[in-house]
């Protein structure tokens, strides 16, 4: 299991990204207009603990010593991850 | 090009012991011929119940073929209509029967299931086992497949086929307005279709994971494994929201559930999204496979190794996840909230990152190696070509002003059969070409082939080029005619003409296989295109004939020994070790050696139950239910007898496990039975149970989303006091299910007595459970008629009522082993598998009573 989660670790922290923010964005749309900006920013602070879990798998997998393929999968998903989790919550900053 | 250093051991195994292979010295006499004999090939009627992938295989791909020729003739039909304004060629009412046919068995019919036959007829070959490990599993999924499909296309013929689109939407699919059985053709002939699906993805797992040829760690997995991998997890995932939006659908055509009547509490758009959390990822699970297949096929085409793979399976990886992020962009001119329709753009976006990784990583290969232009090239290249250019349309449409305009155009028609046409028929028709000469005595003719190249080419540009601009000029998609003036009819004139162009490269593509196609023969073409891959050994109906060890990417290139001395038997299992069909089981990660997995030999019984699978729902559907349940009986019956004889260790009860081992080659010895974590029955129930999941997941956002769409309606649940029974009940199930397993480990004379009647106890708890649910809320006075609520709140009951009657046919089943003294200390699967189930079924009872009774609360 170890080496599954480190290959896939990077790629679960961004659908789980996907699913907190999509599913506060419906929250939003049922909230008042306060409560709906609110939860917009709770928003931003999860797409902020999302990039800050995505470093802290990056750095644990690379002391665990996994096999080639499973580090360098886990490092690209971490870079993929990042600029995905970032483009994702581009939304909430830009949308009115 | 691979690490050559052995990684570390996974399980135990000493990888020192591959250095035994190849073995010297003459192989024992008769061992060959023993081989053959007991793989031998189906004779007359046999056929039927062939159980080799080598069979069933190519009986699938044949089949998704037919039903991808049959689609086309729709197709032409459709496009002869739409020829001229004011064409009387078709009906009204037949063009709508038409086109939902044609894009419904495209996408069911054809497009998924010829992907997953690929993997049935490739995958043992490539990764070096002797079958896949549930062949009985692969068999009934083609021939249910196969039944319930000619039935459902036979629907045109009657009248009866759908009409509402190959998405269904409702209002337009309810009984109002699709009073018929037309729409019932579809959801339940779906609905049962994506089960044989699944089945077969879970074959495939288990398969890619578990029964590799030793050595071949995940990093010299063939890229087209790593596809079929990624491509049957993404159909677990994706399958069961509309395996649970037909059941809703039928729900309330059947009995007046209202899940999607708005006037009711219920609201059209659940089925939208329940439709699309499929439909979207069913594209890249369409694609996937086919990618696949292309990287396999290009290192082949330009002679050199694939650039990039582990970029390329990092972006298979990537597409299969962002893939369930994008469903709503189906629905960006539905008035959903601008937030989420950011959200949905820019992962509509994004996912095009991944496929341009795949794309530039096959562009690399080919300009680093020495491209050749046969057939198989020059579909690749036309692949390449038309999938980017559907891409690009692709991104256009993910930007919600331009989607806006160009909604229920022919654009988007367009748009997706570039998409589709590109991404998974050009790929498929180079596929059948590469690997003819692994199935067929004879390759298909490089002449006809590049004609059907070229015409197939040139027509799907003729065809779908001017329909970006039929579309941009405002022609809505879905209507039989258009009146006159409207600078329509040159674009459709050239379009059709283009249908036909394609027609005809599909013909020659027939006439070329009647010359050609031999299946089934002694002897195969063999590797015409040069490719790299285990599958290009000499092999036979037991694939090869020794299992090598595999240490590159590209065996056949790099272990050159390999051709010469997997036929001699110098490697694993050159022979049967223990008298029958049998695979090695490997580990996931490394793949070293585990088990000796004993394969069944063919029988009636899958066979029977595909049969009246396809009978029990073909039968509800033009509402004979007598006789459905007839056939539902008797397919619990068929599938009983099919699993009667799994679970049997060999040597019977008494012999030890010590005794039960069998020499795999040059002394190395593995188990021949196991159960457990390390089986792959114990695999594939997890899977299984992963879809139950999912409906359940599926279910959860229904509820969560009509309570949503109006709070205030809601009635207030039971009693809190109410919850304590059945909560306390699931609790029991569940631990009693574990102590039954446990109990059978303690290996004492009664222990099959006392865990046969303690897993029947935990079934019987559980129906109580469910029971005392059901009661509570009849006691409110909601019913499902009632409201949206009502509808979703007994859509979970009926989830698990379906469960604890799954449960009690268990139960039964064990009470039948154990008077047969089949439940034994040295057989524990069986139970495991049950407890499993009931432990999973527990905790199903509980989210849903928990989640109905708790959100959101007292009202």
């Amino acid at each position: 299991m170890r080496e599954w989660r480190v290959m896939l670790g990077p790629l679960l922290i961004w659908a789980a990204h996907f699913v907190v923010v999509y599913t506060l964005a419906s929250a939003a749309d049922i909230s008042s207009p306060s409560m709906s900006q609110a939860i917009r920013w709770g928003a931003v602070a999860a797409s902020a603990v999302c990039g800050l879990l995505l470093a802290v798998v990056f750095l644990r997998s690379r002391s665990e010593r996994p096999s080639p393929l499973a580090r360098q999968l886990a490092a690209i998903g971490f870079a993929v991850g990042l600029i995905a989790v970032a483009w994702q919550s581009l939304p909430l900053v830009i949308s009115g | 090009m691979t690490d050559q250093t052995p990684p570390p051991s996974e399980t135990g195994f000493d990888t020192r012991l591959y250095d035994r292979f190849p073995t010297q010295g003459p192989r024992p006499e008769g061992e060959l011929e023993e081989l053959e004999r007991i793989w031998c090939a189906p004779k007359g009627w046999q056929w039927i119940t062939a159980l080799n992938n080598n069979y069933v295989g190519v009986y699938y791909v044949g089949a998704a073929m037919l039903f991808f020729v049959l689609a086309g003739v729709l197709a032409l039909l459709l496009r002869t209509q739409l020829a001229l304004p004011l064409n009387g060629f078709l009906p009204q009412e037949t063009y709508n029967q038409l086109f939902t046919m044609h894009g419904t068995i495209m996408m069911f019919l054809f497009a998924v299931p010829a992907v997953e036959a690929l993997g049935v007829l490739l995958l043992p070959q490539m990764i070096g086992s002797r079958d896949l490990p549930f062949p009985r599993l692969s068999a009934y999924a083609f021939w249910a497949y196969l039944i319930g499909g000619l039935a459902f296309f036979c629907s045109i013929f009657f009248g009866l086929a759908p009409n509402g689109g190959w998405f269904m939407y409702p209002p337009l699919t309810n009984t109002t307005y699709s009073p018929g059985i037309n729409a019932d053709f579809w959801l339940l002939g779906i609905g049962f279709i994506e089960i044989s699906a699944i089945a077969g993805a879970i074959e495939i797992i288990v398969g890619v994971l578990r029964t590799r040829a030793p050595g071949m760690t995940l990093d010299k997995m063939p890229i087209f494994a790593w596809a079929m991998l990624i491509f049957a997890v993404m159909i677990i995932i994706a399958f069961p929201s509309v395996i649970l939006a037909t059941t809703l659908m039928e729900l309330e055509r059947a009995f007046n559930w209202p899940f999607f009547d708005p006037l009711r509490g219920g609201d059209p758009m659940l089925w939208q999204h329940l439709f699309w959390f499929f439909g979207h990822p069913e594209v890249y699970i369409i694609f996937l496979p086919a990618a696949g297949a292309m990287s396999t096929m290009i290192p082949a085409i330009a002679r050199t190794p694939l650039v990039g793979y582990r970029l390329v399976v990092l972006a298979m990886l990537a597409t299969g996840f962002i893939s369930f992020g994008v469903w709503a962009h189906h629905m960006f001119a539905t008035g959903m909230p601008e937030m989420s329709i950011g959200f949905f753009a820019s992962a509509s976006m994004a996912v095009s990152l991944p496929a341009g990784i795949q794309v530039f990583a096959w562009i690399a290969t080919l300009a680093s190696g020495k491209m050749r232009f046969n057939t198989p090239g020059l579909f690749i290249l036309g692949s390449l070509v038309i999938f980017v250019m559907g891409g690009l349309t692709g991104v256009m449409v993910a930007m919600v002003p331009f989607d806006w305009q160009a909604h229920d155009t022919y654009f988007i028609v367009a748009h997706l059969h570039y998409v589709l046409i590109g991404g998974m028929v050009f790929p498929m028709f180079a596929a059948l070409y590469y690997w003819m000469g692994m199935v067929s005595s004879r390759p298909l003719s490089e002449r006809l082939g590049k004609w059907t190249f070229w015409l197939m080419f040139i027509g799907m540009h003729v065809t779908f080029l001017p329909m970006h601009l039929t579309g941009l000029m405002g022609m809505p998609r879905r209507v039989y005619t258009y009146l006159p003036g409207r600078q329509w009819e040159l674009t459709n004139m050239i379009s059709t003409i283009g249908a036909f162009i394609f027609g005809v490269a599909v013909l020659i593509w027939i006439i070329d296989m009647v010359r050609n196609f031999r299946p089934f023969g002694e002897k195969s073409a063999g590797n015409v295109y040069g490719g790299g891959g285990l599958e290009w050994l000499p092999n036979g109906l037991y694939s090869t004939r020794s299992v090598p060890v595999v240490t590159t990417r590209y065996p056949i290139w790099e272990q050159p020994n390999l051709i010469k001395e997997v036929p001699e038997g110098r490697w694993l299992l050159p022979g049967s070790a223990t008298g029958g069909r049998e695979t090695i089981v490997t580990s996931t990660l490394n793949a070293e050696p585990q088990y000796l997995q004993r394969m069944p030999t063919p029988s009636g019984w899958y066979i029977w139950a595909a049969l009246f699978t396809a009978g029990f729902f073909l039968l509800l559907v033009v509402q004979a239910y007598v006789l459905a349940f007839i056939c539902l009986g008797l397919m619990i019956w068929t599938m009983m007898q099919w699993a009667w004889f799994l679970d049997l260790p060999p040597g019977g009860p008494g012999v030890t496990r010590r005794e039960r081992d069998a020499d795999i080659g040059a002394g190395i010895t593995v188990p021949t039975y196991r159960s457990g974590p390390s089986s792959t029955g114990w695999w594939a129930t997890i899977i299984t149970l992963i879809v139950a999941a999912m409906v359940l997941a599926m279910s959860c956002f229904s509820y969560v989303f009509l309570w949503s769409r109006n709070p205030s309606a809601w009635a207030p649940p039971p009693e809190m006091a109410t919850m304590v029974g059945p909560i306390v009940l699931n609790l029991i199930a569940a631990g009693l299910a574990w102590a039954s397993n446990r109990s059978l480990a303690l290996n004492r004379p009664r222990s099959p007595l006392i865990a046969s009647f303690t897993m029947i106890a935990a079934g019987a708890v559980l129906a109580s459970a469910w029971g005392l649910d059901l009661t509570s809320w009849l006691a409110t006075g909601l019913l499902p008629t009632t409201s949206g609520q009502g509808a979703t709140v007994y859509n979970f009951l009926a989830w698990q009522g379906f469960f604890v009657i799954v449960v009690a046919i268990m139960s039964l089943y064990v009470l039948l082993r154990w008077l047969f003294g089949r439940i034994a200390s040295s057989r524990p699967a069986t139970l495991e598998v049950i407890g499993l189930f009931v432990v999973y079924s527990a905790g199903q009872g509980l989210v849903g009573l928990l989640l109905t009774r708790l959100f959101p609360g007292l009202g």
